[in-house]
């Protein structure tokens, strides 16, 4: 069974609808602090006339009991206190099974971002890194990873390995890429 | 320090460097995005390097971060949804080379309806979802998100959102009524 075109939110534009009230019940279930605000009076309205609608939201509810049943995942106070310490100045935790697998992915220049956390100093001055050579951008999806507002049209941060301590080798990156979806050489380990 | 300053502040301070904003970030979202990653992948490994990893990006691209009509919970639930669909897509990708067959959640279901309780019968079934149908409903019905916010986390139109959830919702209860029709007995 799928929603006929008038149950979407075009419909919504008028009056309620019974087609529009079971469309919302079958997408959020039965409680309507989850149905669309700008609705939900509507909604309530004709739910407390309508028999049908009634009956389609006992079925969502019993549903909505289902999705309880799974209590919320378990907190992890041991990830949150090694974030926290990062403010302290004091290193991450050991067992960051994260920083083991991205680390050796990383040239060593943006290996300094994560030294500052470890170095419990004055943080330096945020390097030029490129976003290809931090790993962030790996996969297609990557893109997604852009928020909101921020300025493309500013100028790609290119990798700045010229006076690092660390001694990498510069890279032959093309600039402004910031993408997975086109290959990026990394420098030789 | 009293944790009161609003995310956009806070995400300006760690653009500058700022430790401490970054751990104060850390303490007002982690756990959510832990939640969420959390229900998305079943696996609480690695929900936490993906909640760790949404952290750590934040610390790195903060300079980029542009306050906009989207709040910064809504783009740290985007970076977790990214996160945990890449690391779905590796474990089919993997499971495949190891030639592994993937696993039928109606057997599977129906072979642990005999030995297990409710709650792992409703994990299941969760699990069973297309990727983006249990993004939706966890987005909506367990994070809390406005349908508005839903639908721009999973970059798609609201329509579309009510799609997603509603056909998560129609499988959820064939899965679950094939099972434990007892339970959703009209």
């Amino acid at each position: 069974m799928s929603n006929p075109p008038s149950a979407g939110r075009s419909a919504a534009q008028g009056a309620m609808t019974l087609e529009r009230l079971l469309a919302l019940l079958d997408a959020y279930g039965a409680g309507p602090e989850r149905w669309p605000s700008d609705e939900r009076e509507a909604a309530l309205a004709l739910l407390a006339e309508s028999p049908d609608a009634r009956a389609r939201r006992d079925v969502a509810a019993r549903l909505d009991a289902m999705l309880d049943r799974v209590p919320a995942p378990p907190q992890a106070p041991d990830l949150l206190r090694a974030f926290a310490s990062v403010g302290r100045g004091h290193p991450r935790r050991g067992n960051t099974r994260r920083w083991r697998m991205i680390a050796p992915a990383l040239p060593l220049a943006a290996a300094t971002v994560l030294a500052w956390q470890f170095s419990g100093g004055p943080p330096p001055a945020p390097p030029s890194l490129s976003i290809t050579e931090l790993g962030a951008y790996t996969m297609p999806t990557d893109v997604l990873l852009i928020p909101p507002g921020v300025d493309l049209s500013g100028p790609a941060p290119t990798l700045g390995c010229a006076e690092s301590i660390w001694g990498c080798p510069l890279p032959d990156l093309p600039v402004g890429r910031q993408s997975g979806a086109h290959p990026v050489r990394r420098s030789p380990a | 320090m009293p944790n009161r300053e609003p995310d956009e502040i806070l995400m300006l301070r760690v653009a500058q460097g700022d430790h401490a904003a970054c751990g104060q970030l850390a303490e007002r979202h982690l756990e959510r995005i832990l939640a969420f990653a959390s229900r998305t992948l079943g696996n609480r490994a690695a929900a936490e390097d993906v909640a760790q990893e949404v952290i750590t990006r934040v610390w790195t691209h903060a300079k980029r971060w542009r306050p906009g009509p989207a709040r910064l919970t809504s783009w740290l639930h985007r970076i977790a949804l990214n996160l945990c669909l890449d690391h779905l897509a590796r474990q089919r990708r993997e499971s495949l080379h190891e030639g592994l067959e993937p696993a039928d959640p109606i057997r599977d279901t129906a072979r642990r309806v005999r030995e297990r309780d409710l709650q792992d019968r409703v994990r299941a079934g969760l699990r069973s979802l297309p990727d983006m149908q249990r993004a939706a409903i966890t987005l909506c019905y367990y994070q809390g998100f406005r349908n508005v916010e839903a639908a721009e986390i999973l970059g798609v139109s609201v329509d579309a959102l009510e799609s997603l959830l509603a056909r998560a919702r129609r499988t959820l209860r064939g899965r679950w009524r094939a099972v434990a029709p007892e339970l959703l007995d009209e």
